[in-house]
Order: C-alpha cells, then sequence, then structure tokens
C-alpha cells in the first residue's frame, strides 16, 4: 500500500498525540514533541506498511510533514 | 580545513569531557565502545573488508589521532595506511566451541588500549564460527565514536558492500565532515543558549543529593529480552498516559531503583543522543551525552504521576542537552574528581539497524561495558523486527551474577506488573519480588522490637464481594454496608490513605469506634499496603502517646468524635467524616452489629515476601467481630 500525504499526517499526529489537523505542513516537528524514539517507530511503521526505504538519518534530516512527503514519494 | 592543515583541530566539548574521564586513571576499565553483529548466509569476507575500508576512509571523526598541545588536546585526521587496516580475521570453525572462542577473542580486545597519539582509535575483526555465521566485531575509543556513531557505520558499511557485491559504485558518502562537527559545536559555546543551558544545569546540580562512585572495575552485564505482549502493552499504556514506551520503561527503572536502593529520592542517569536538529546527525562520532533525571517516588504513587515527572523531566534536559556536564568542573558545584553527579543508567537506545546486513539477516550485540554503573539498565530498539532488548550492569564489588541475574529478573516481572496494572492506583500495591529469594525486609516500627499490640484478621473481603456484591457486609444499629460498598468505599479511603503516604510497610493507627467506620478503615489500610495499629480511646491519653511515640505511624486514622480523646502526639490524622459512610436507611428493623463473614483477619501487608513476625493478639481491643 503506497504512502500517502494524508497517512504520514494521520501517523504523525498519532504519536505526538495531536489532532492530525493542528499539524504543520512545514514546520519542525521536534517542537511538537517528536523525539528519536518516536521517530523510529515512525520509520519501523512506514517500512513494515509502506516498504519505504529510507534512514533514520534520512527521516530526521528535515523533520517536517512536507518534507517527508516529499522524500517518500507519497501521493497526495 | 585538510588533513595536512597543522595545527589539527580542537576538540567537541564531547571529546574534552571524555578525554579528561580517560586520562584522569589507568584503573578504570578500558573507555571503548563496541559491539558485534552475527550475519548469517554466504557472506564475502574480501567484500566486507573493502566495504570497511572504504566506510572507514569516509569516516573522518572515527581515523583521527590526538595531541596535547599547550592550548589543550588538539585532533588530526589520519589517512589510513595502504596496508595494515586494523582488521583482524579468524576461522574459529574447528575450535572446541567457535562462539566461546569468539567472545574470548572479543573480551581480550576490549581490554587493549589503543595509542591515541599514533591513531587509529578503532578496530575491526571478522571471525567465522560457522559455514554460514560470521561475527562481525567493531571496537572504538569513546572519543571518536557513540552508540548512535557504530549504527551509521554498519548501516553505510553494508551499503558499500551490497553496491561492491552488485557491480555498482558505491555512491557519495553520507557522512557529514569533523570540521563541520567542530564548528557547530564551537557555534553552540559561543551561543546564548550555552549560558541558558549552564544556568540550569548548575541550578540543578547545586541540589543535587550525593551520588554513588562509578566503580573502577569491568561491570558484570546481563541481557533480556522484554516479551512482545509486555511491550504491547507498555505502548498501548503509553499512548494513554501520553507518552512514550521509553518513559515509561524509565519510570520502571526508577521504580526499581528506589526499591532496591530503598529511597524515594532518585537521581538516574539519561543518556541523551543529541543528533537531531545538529551537524553530528549523519556524523560517526562520539556526540551523546549524560544528564541527571531526578524522581520522586514515594510510597503512594501511581504510575501515571511518576511517568508523568518522566515527562517533564525528560523534557527539560531536553531543552539543555547540548551543555556538557564537565564543563562545569572546575566549579564548586561538581563533587570531587569530577565523579557523574547520578545514579543508575536509564540508556534507552533506538538505534536503527534493521532485521538485515546487505540482504542477510544480521542481529546486533552490544558489548560496551562502563562507565554505566551499578544497576544501569540499557534499553536497545533496533527497527529490526525482533522486539526491546534489555541489559543490566553490577558492580562486582557489591554483587554477584546471582544477584544481578535476581535484580533482572525481578525488573522483568515488575515491569509486566507495570504493564497490566492500573495506571492510577498506587505502584506500592504492585508485588516486589519473584518469589525466588526472599529480600530483606525495610526496617519499619512495626518490625523492630516492639511491643505492637495487634491484629485481628478480615478474611477476603474483595472475593465475597465479586461473589454477593449486594449482600450486607457490615450491619451496625441502622447503617448496613454491602460487599460492594465496602469495596468501593475502602478502595476510596485507600486512595486517600495512599495520598498522604500511606504504601507497603507503612503503620497506620485507628482509632475508631468499634463498628463500619473501624472495618472499613482497617480494610482501606490494608488495600494501601499498609499495616494496622488499633488504638482504643479509652485507654488513658498518656498510655496512648507512648505507643504512639514507640510505633511511630505514617498517620492516625480517625473521625472527629473519637480525635478529641486521643493525645496530641503530633502524628497526622485523616478524618473520616459523613461522606465516607453510607446515608442511613430511613427505615427498618434495628439488627445486632454482624460481619458478614465469620473468620475477621487483618493481614499484614501482603506484598512482603517474608511473613511478618507474628504478633501478639490483644484480642480484647482489637477484634471488631465481638
Amino acid at each position: 500500500m503506497t504512502l500517502t500525504v494524508q497517512r504520514i499526517r494521520e501517523d504523525v499526529a498519532d504519536v505526538l498525540g495531536e489532532d492530525p489537523a493542528d499539524l504543520p505542513g512545514d514546520d519542525d516537528l521536534v517542537d511538537y514533541g517528536l523525539d528519536s524514539v518516536r521517530l523510529l517507530g515512525l520509520l519501523e511503521r512506514w517500512r513494515r506498511e509502506h516498504g519505504v526505504d529510507v534512514s533514520f538519518a534520512d527521516l530526521a534530516e528535515r523533520p517536517a510533514v512536507a518534507a517527508w512527503a516529499a522524500l517518500l514519494g507519497a501521493r497526495r | 580545513m585538510t588533513a595536512a592543515s597543522g595545527g589539527g583541530l580542537p576538540l567537541t566539548a564531547a571529546q574534552t569531557e571524555l578525554w579528561h574521564a580517560s586520562t584522569a586513571g589507568p584503573d578504570g576499565p578500558a573507555p571503548h565502545t563496541a559491539e558485534y553483529l552475527e550475519i548469517h548466509g554466504p557472506l564475502r569476507p574480501a567484500l566486507l573488508a573493502r566495504a570497511l575500508r572504504r566506510t572507514a576512509d569516509e569516516a573522518e571523526a572515527l581515523r583521527t589521532r590526538f595531541t596535547d598541545t599547550p592550548d589543550g588536546p588538539r585532533q588530526f585526521p589520519v589517512p589510513l595506511p595502504a596496508d595494515g587496516f586494523p582488521l583482524h580475521t579468524a576461522d574459529l570453525r574447528r575450535a572446541a566451541g567457535p562462539d566461546a572462542a569468539a567472545r574470548t577473542w572479543m573480551d581480550a580486545d576490549l581490554a587493549r588500549p589503543f595509542d591515541l597519539a599514533a591513531g587509529p582509535p578503532f578496530r575491526q575483526a571478522l571471525l567465522r564460527v560457522g559455514d554460514t555465521r560470521w561475527l562481525w566485531y567493531q571496537c572504538a575509543h569513546r572519543l571518536v565514536l557513540d552508540g548512535f556513531g557504530r549504527s551509521l557505520l554498519v548501516r553505510r558499511t553494508a551499503e558499500v558492500y551490497a553496491a561492491l557485491a552488485a557491480g555498482r559504485p558505491p555512491g557519495a558518502t553520507p557522512f557529514g565532515r569533523l570540521a563541520d562537527l567542530v564548528a557547530d559545536d564551537l557555534a553552540y559555546r559561543s551561543s546564548e543558549q550555552y549560558g541558558i543551558d549552564r544556568a540550569h544545569w548548575t541550578r540543578v546540580l547545586a541540589d543535587l543529593p550525593a551520588a554513588p562512585v562509578t566503580p573502577a572495575r569491568p561491570l558484570l552485564r546481563r541481557g533480556a529480552r522484554i516479551p512482545d505482549e509486555v511491550t504491547a502493552r507498555l505502548r498501548a499504556l503509553a499512548g494513554v498516559l501520553r507518552a512514550t514506551w521509553a518513559e515509561v520503561l524509565i519510570a520502571a527503572q526508577a521504580l526499581h531503583v528506589a526499591r532496591t536502593t530503598e529511597a524515594s529520592d532518585v537521581v538516574l542517569g539519561l543518556p541523551l543522543m543529541c543528533r537531531l536538529g545538529t551537524a553530528a546527525l549523519r556524523v560517526p562520532a562520539a556526540v551523546a551525552n549524560v544528564v541527571p533525571l531526578r524522581l520522586e517516588v514515594t510510597p503512594g504513587i501511581a504510575l501515571a504521576a511518576l511517568v508523568r515527572q518522566v515527562v517533564l523531566g525528560v523534557r527539560a534536559a531536553r531543552r539543555h542537552q547540548r551543555f556538557r556536564l564537565g564543563d562545569l568542573r572546575h566549579d564548586a558545584c561538581l563533587p570531587g574528581g569530577g565523579r557523574p553527579p547520578f545514579g543508575p543508567l536509564a540508556d534507552v537506545m533506538p538505534f536503527d539497524y534493521g532485521p538485515a546486513f546487505a540482504g542477510l539477516p544480521a542481529v546486533p550485540h552490544d558489548l560496551s561495558a562502563g562507565p554505566a554503573g551499578d544497576l544501569a539498565l540499557h534499553v536497545y530498539d533496533r527497527a529490526d523486527g525482533r522486539g526491546l532488548r534489555i541489559g543490566h550492569d553490577a558492580d562486582p564489588a557489591v554483587r554477584t551474577r546471582d544477584d544481578l541475574a535476581d535484580h533482572q529478573e525481578e525488573f522483568l516481572a515488575l515491569l509486566a506488573r507495570v504493564a497490566h496494572a492500573d495506571p492510577h492506583a498506587p505502584l506500592a500495591r504492585l508485588g516486589t519480588t519473584t518469589g525466588a529469594r526472599p529480600r530483606p525486609e525495610p526496617p519499619t516500627a512495626a518490625t523492630a522490637d516492639r511491643d505492637v499490640p495487634a491484629v485481628t484478621h478480615i478474611g477476603p473481603v474483595d472475593a465475597q464481594a465479586r461473589r454477593t456484591p449486594d449482600a450486607p457486609a457490615v450491619v451496625h444499629g441502622d447503617l448496613v454496608l454491602t460487599y460492594a460498598e465496602l469495596t468501593a468505599r475502602s478502595h476510596l479511603l485507600a486512595r486517600r490513605l495512599a495520598a498522604r503516604g500511606v504504601g507497603t510497610g507503612a503503620l497506620v493507627a485507628l482509632a475508631l469506634p468499634r463498628s463500619v467506620p473501624l472495618v472499613l478503615g482497617v480494610l482501606a489500610v490494608l488495600k494501601a499496603g499498609g499495616a494496622c495499629l488499633p488504638l482504643d480511646p479509652e485507654h488513658p491519653p498518656d498510655r496512648l502517646a507512648r505507643l504512639l511515640a514507640d510505633a511511630g505511624p505514617v498517620c492516625v486514622l480517625t473521625d472527629r468524635a473519637t480525635a478529641g480523646l486521643l493525645p496530641d502526639t503530633g502524628h497526622p490524622r485523616v478524618l473520616l467524616d459523613a461522606s465516607d459512610l453510607p446515608d442511613p436507611p430511613s427505615a427498618g428493623p434495628p439488627r445486632a452489629f454482624t460481619l458478614g463473614h465469620p473468620a475477621c483477619v487483618i493481614h499484614l501487608p501482603a506484598p512482603t515476601a517474608r511473613p511478618r513476625r507474628a504478633v501478639a493478639s490483644h484480642a480484647a481491643t482489637a477484634d471488631p467481630s465481638r
């Protein structure tokens, strides 16, 4: 199943305990409580469920929904 | 800045701190960070050797030499020699026990020092232990590498190996440069944030209790897996508490350390990666920091409250995580000898290894010993689908291997109970042992050699409540309490008592009329994990005062009417009032006082391993069934 932008937003909101609608597209998710444990959890989930092939450092470099959508080739 | 530049580079603050620690004394364990990767399948050793070499060439921060200068220590990138790459290979298949032989070799290598002045400060090994089983070992001086850095090396080595195996170029290096790392560090240390962070930690350190000394001996280490079912529950629990599973584990470590050391003021050591949002994200180097995390594990505390402390404490620590406590070593607030100002570590490592090395199944094994300290907990999340692994350390001068095994089994049992517990119930009610060896009891007034009058026994009221909730449990005059009501009200009262500090082993004096309030009070104290000291308010006040002074209860449970008859001994009072008791029925025939259950027993606190010594019963005073 291909990853969508909406799915990224929902999964991130899930680990941060936020409402998906409250998540900014471009803002740094670290400011919203994203840490290494949560980041690795997201990576593991996306690898398992969507066959994503990026590294922890790839995601950590620009931790934002829009940046991840571009990196992961997520469709809208 | 190139390798040819004469002056080299200064050290980062992290490296400076490690430099002083490693030169402080020769008696400590070798300051190395090491691991091995167990690779299954048709590995090509020559290809791996090339991949290792390529990766080491790219990891500039790894291949450096260090020189002490009048301006302080400096580091110089060292090109790797054309021959003599530090890779040891061995085929151990014909050894009597290949894995044991490999472990012996690795343990010996871990103890061998590095020549920091000459470099390079790392070593590799490839040990064949089976036809399709290989152990790839890597060891480096802590000055140049940390745990996260090791995982970066593993990932890049696998990438290069896979590319070489497929006959394609490995692509540009993902690693950042040592010079950028040093520049980033310098920028931070000249920033306003540095001053803010320094002030924060100076304040924190000024207040901390004395820390245990980090042992100089190599530590004992024991590993285990957390069962998947427990991990799943911990994740769910964390979600409910708006925390991560890591924070719940840190809370569990705090609880376990509090019980083991019999202290409620716990200062854990919290390692932080310090990689997100910095130039260090893609540099195999030594970046991790360790800061104190102080937690109050009071007797009556609930998991939710403890986890909340952890969440807030970790959040505060992260805001100031780039500051190295070593920078305070010349200030008064760091203890003598620059000893780290914290106790056991709560070391959670979310490092991305994945399940395979270039398509071959691979399992990482951490080998790093000290300076973790006694009772350190390490937790490994490797994103490899194999669940969470833990490691415990113990100081061999204080604990045997059996002690360490017991300690770890206790932790796993505690974790399982925490995972299933009501997060708002007092943690003191969770059991303390696995039923292995009996633990020494903490001394309390009740177990000291005292003539504590005592106890009647109340039977399993809760069990009866489940069977016949609406049956009358306690009747006194017009007052009827059903089993359901008795259970509910005693539970509420127990929580009030827990909030006042009543927990396992706590003594509560009861001065209540021998009727419904006393039964409620006794049950509530037991539920809170405490023991009862019944007081007869008809006894002379100075006798009561002596009794209270002798026994030293946490509080006195009484009601307004009875409180007036008690001497003022300064012990805090918890008052039962009308809201604790049900309203008397408007009509109904008067009935004799009875208790639903024929045998009334007050259990001394259940969770302790050894039964408390039996105490003589002053039946006339204490038996409410009469």
